[in-house]
């Protein structure tokens, strides 16, 4: 976002964007249903090809399954399910991107299905712009800001606020989340 | 005379099986149960439903002297029925106090064999966006790299799918649990 210079710039995706003795943070971008979304690279555990997960019954379609990482059960989620869009097709560049967020009940270690790695950007948060409040597949609520990188723009996702107030570990669909937002926005206009 | 389910898939050694699991694939998933909670394996030899009834109901077996719901385990874990082919068979385990103890007949699309998973290869399956309260992964066995869902038949049979399809079933046949011969 655009910010003064000199305020402290707040924390994006849980991480201080910029590090003490005004580094940049490295942030990992990657491709998602025709769009760069970004996240700071101490989020990310590890990249894994994606190949097949375990079904597991009586889950959110959203929870494709569970991945077997060196002996730790590893959700893996598909965010276009969770945003109401058809299932992410799995193609040779198929990535589980291994995140850790703090969720509500603790910090949660899951899988994310993305279409493939892109580059590591060193972001400075002066350079973060709001993002648009329409026209991308993620809501505006969990994208921290967006930035320019080459010809396209790459948003910095929030998955603290992707998992604690959209609801992934609870169950919630990005609809459900949205179709709150919406009436509370009308409670408080009464 | 009772067969016991792995007295229909080969000679099972508990010495050579420590853990011994019965694996079955529902779905193209794997999953397995405690062999010792089945009751038995049988072909799959149906009798319909007099009536329209539950998604999960697929009808009626005749366990020699006894009639037993049939239950597509594939609605019960997937909301999704199977297709039955000629590897299809059924699980008999046994029936939870409010289906009054009647053995349940669930129907999988194939039997794999008999597999030892120890305790020390399982791990709680995730909590994470589960559906409802039920939970009937009991655990999750590492096997080949992957994991292998471990099924509970107690609460296979006190789940609402199943609850639901046995009652449907008494509803529409009440004289079928009634032994035929005493």
């Amino acid at each position: 976002m655009h910010r003064d210079a000199a305020s402290t710039p707040e924390p994006a995706g849980g991480v201080p964007l910029t590090a003490s003795g005004g580094q940049d943070v490295q942030c990992l971008s990657f491709l998602f249903h025709d769009e760069a979304y970004a996240l700071p690279l101490l989020r990310v555990r590890e990249i894994v090809r994606f190949s097949e997960c375990t079904r597991v019954p009586r889950v959110r379609p959203y929870v494709r399954g569970v991945v077997n990482l060196r002996g730790t059960v590893v959700p893996v989620v598909d965010l276009a399910v969770w945003l109401g869009q058809p299932e992410t097709v799995v193609t040779p560049r198929t990535c589980l991107l291994v995140v850790e967020a703090a969720g509500e009940a603790g910090t949660a270690t899951l899988g994310l299905v993305i279409d493939g790695v892109d580059q590591v950007l060193d972001l400075r948060s002066e350079a973060l712009e709001p993002p648009p409040s329409f026209g991308t597949l993620m809501p505006p609520e969990f994208v921290a800001g967006m930035t320019k990188a080459g010809e396209r723009f790459v948003y910095l996702l929030d998955m603290d606020r992707l998992l604690a107030e959209g609801g992934l570990l609870r169950g919630t669909s990005a609809r459900g989340h949205v179709s709150s937002l919406v009436s509370q926005a009308h409670g408080d206009g009464r | 005379m009772n067969v016991p389910a792995a007295g229909r898939i080969g000679r099972v050694s508990p010495a050579t099986v420590k853990y011994p699991h019965l694996l079955f694939t529902v779905l193209d998933v794997v999953y397995a149960l405690p062999l010792l909670s089945v009751q038995e394996v049988t072909t799959l030899d149906v009798v319909p439903p007099a009536r329209a009834a539950t998604d999960a109901l697929i009808g009626s077996h005749a366990l020699r002297f006894q009639s037993i719901p049939l239950v597509d385990l594939g609605v019960v874990l997937e909301q999704r029925r199977i297709t039955t082919t000629r590897t299809s068979c059924t699980l008999v385990v046994p029936g939870g106090p409010s289906q009054a103890n009647t053995p349940i007949g669930l129907v999988v699309e194939a039997v794999n064999g008999v597999k030892s998973l120890p305790p020390s290869d399982m791990t709680p399956p995730p909590r994470m966006a589960m559906l409802g309260h039920g939970q009937i992964v009991a655990a999750l066995a590492a096997s080949d790299g992957g994991f292998i869902p471990v099924l509970d038949a107690r609460r296979i049979a006190a789940c609402a799918d199943v609850d639901a399809a046995v009652r449907a079933w008494r509803a529409a046949a009440p004289e079928a649990s009634i032994p035929a011969l005493e």
